[in-house]
């Protein structure tokens, strides 16, 4: 019950900044749409063409932040047991952008590809299947990035509900771009505290 | 050592009948009850054959004894948990009772009607019409109505939701932690479900053929199966019989795709395995498989190769029975339930209907007559959800 967790590492990504645990992301990223991080980070996963936009940068921001520094390295979680790895993630906006698409098909053929999407907590999913993912999880909608709430939730999950790590955070997005801010939470590490007040200076610096 | 969990009773409404006696019935007369949709409101009607419940919401609450602005989903759920439950009422005072229900529209229907004229003008509608919309105010309705107050808990896992809700019930009785359980759940039609399965493009528009080289997919269905389960020492008191014991059950996950399962069945597989290993019995020993059995292609498809990775070239028989009911949803592991019940208590196996061509990717086929005077040791009774989540119950003679 003593357990202290730590923050071992988040990505911060927006409009005008791409940075992994203080260090900025290649260069020039300003801007960019999902695809093209899809492309550079040469990671062949075809599914990713499918996914709504909310899915594409949860699943983008994930990769970035569980990745090890050179990616042939591996992931971060290696050795952990998957089974105990929680992921708790908020959104404001959800998966409104697909849901405005998919009503436009409805008057015509009701898109399948699209419908599956239609559902903010599917990001979850995404994250799961990609890294085999099975402990606790919940999506949850936010009015903005609530450094509380995703540190209450976590720490929850942490100390009482037998998860051993945690991928947590925000992800916003639409197809103008997007604000995401993902950390990775860990028991009895070395590192930044995890509290309310660092997650949110975090997201805002 | 944990306690057994027996099943002394059974509750249901569906499709095929109102109660345990009419479904039987409906059962051994091959009769199914997939027709055009009376009082679904929907653009589909002439479309999208559905297995509904035959009676108004007026009718129904009636039979329930309730108030009829009740969510049609409490309604049923009412009706078969009361026909499950009124044997014991009684004699079950001062016994630890739970109730365990299952389901995935809680009170859409309601919500459906409700909103058309409110989005023309806020001013209008009643509260009545969506204070109930959340699904576990369906099961908090029926609790109160029949007065379970010990432990109460709504399971909304998708088409598993009825299965997890029985395997819950039965490990709080093994554990000690409740006498008496009365579990399954309820779901009713309503056009969130038909349009949100009919974008997946995964609904028959003829009455479905599951397991057929053809199928086109699934048909619909609303009811409500409930059964009830006591400790050895409840049984004494209620003076109940056991009709057999639910001794194995298993949830897994494949965690391949947001709703369909994996090609291979692997969450299948998990959880038969699963269940078999905690009824303590092998492959061998099922006399039954209720096949959870959509009549879609891929699910029909991957329960299939599972059941053949775990059975070899002995498969059991098995048939689907939502040829009759429809697929239910949150209630069809509650209406399987009792049909898994009643195939031990009167050894019987109902016909998978309108069953015509092999598959092609499967060795075996489903049994397509009734099938009496059976020895029924063990029923697998498997009810496969939405982002794979998979559950399988073992039943067994006493």
């Amino acid at each position: 019950m003593n357990d202290h967790l730590t923050i071992l590492h988040y990505v911060r990504i927006n409009k005008t900044k791409a940075e992994k645990d203080n260090t900025p992301l290649l260069s020039s990223t300003a801007g960019w749409q999902p695809d093209e991080w899809y492309r550079a980070l040469e990671h062949p996963y075809l599914k990713f063409f499918k996914m709504d936009v909310l899915s594409k940068w949860a699943w983008l921001g994930a990769e970035i932040l569980l990745s090890k520094q050179a990616k042939q390295e591996g992931f971060i979680y290696e050795g952990l047991d998957k089974n105990k790895i929680g992921v708790v993630l908020m959104t404001t906006q959800g998966c409104l952008e697909v849901d405005k698409k998919y009503l436009q098909t409805v008057s015509q053929i009701a898109s399948p590809a699209l419908f599956v999407y239609t559902l903010p907590n599917i990001m979850l999913g995404e994250i799961c299947i990609r890294h085999g993912f099975k402990g606790e999880q919940l999506s949850q909608v936010t009015d903005g990035f609530d450094g509380e709430s995703i540190q209450f939730w976590v720490n929850d999950l942490m100390k009482n509900k037998d998860v051993d790590a945690c991928l947590c955070g925000y992800v916003d997005a639409t197809d103008a771009g997007a604000d995401l801010c993902l950390f990775w939470i860990e028991k009895n590490k070395q590192g930044v505290a995890f509290t309310a007040a660092h997650l949110e200076t975090l997201y805002k610096q | 050592m944990k306690q057994s969990a027996y099943i002394v009773g059974t509750g249901i409404i569906s499709a095929i009948g109102m109660n345990t006696a009419s479904c039987l019935a409906s059962l051994v007369n091959k009769t199914p009850g997939i027709d055009k949709a009376r009082f679904l409101q929907t653009h589909w009607q002439d479309e999208l054959p559905v297995a509904e419940v035959k009676f108004s919401n007026e009718d129904l609450a009636k039979m329930a004894d309730v108030d009829q602005q009740w969510p049609r989903t409490a309604l049923l759920s009412m009706i078969a948990a009361k026909e499950a439950w009124l044997p014991f009422q009684e004699t079950a005072k001062g016994l630890r009772t739970g109730f365990f229900s299952a389901n995935t529209v809680g009170g859409m229907d309601l919500t459906e009607q409700f909103y058309p004229e409110y989005l023309k003008d806020n001013n209008t509608g009643e509260n009545a019409m969506f204070v109930n919309h959340e699904c576990g105010a369906i099961t908090e309705l029926v609790a109160e109505a029949l007065d379970i107050h010990d432990f109460v808990t709504t399971i909304s896992t998708a088409c598993s939701s009825s299965a997890n809700s029985i395997m819950m019930a039965a490990q709080m009785i093994g554990n000690g932690m409740l006498d008496i359980a009365i579990a399954g759940g309820a779901d009713c039609l309503s056009k969130f479900t038909l349009n949100g399965f009919n974008t997946l493009m995964i609904l028959d528009k003829q009455p479905c053929q599951p397991f057929d080289q053809n199928r086109r997919g699934l048909n619909l269905g609303e009811g409500a199966g409930y059964v009830v389960l006591m400790s050895e020492k409840a049984m004494q008191q209620c003076n109940a019989k056991a009709i057999c014991t639910l001794s194995g059950y298993a949830n897994a996950n494949d965690a391949y795709h947001q709703t369909a399962s994996s090609p291979d069945g692997i969450g299948n597989k998990l959880a038969m395995q699963g269940a078999m290993k905690i009824a303590g019995i092998e492959a061998k020993d099922i006399s039954y498989i209720n096949l959870h059995g959509t009549g879609t292609a891929n699910n029909d498809s991957s329960e299939g190769k599972a059941i053949e990775q775990i059975f070899g070239s002995n498969i059991p028989m098995a048939s689907s029975t939502k040829a009759y009911t429809g697929h239910t949803l949150g209630a069809a592991a509650g209406v399987e339930a009792v049909f898994s019940v009643l195939s031990i208590r009167d050894g019987i196996v109902y016909p998978n209907l309108r069953f015509e061509t092999p598959m092609e990717d499967i060795s075996w086929q489903p049994v397509t007559e009734l099938k009496t005077g059976q020895d029924i040791q063990h029923v697998l009774s498997n009810s496969f959800g939405f982002g794979g989540n998979c559950s399988s119950l073992v039943f067994s003679k006493c």
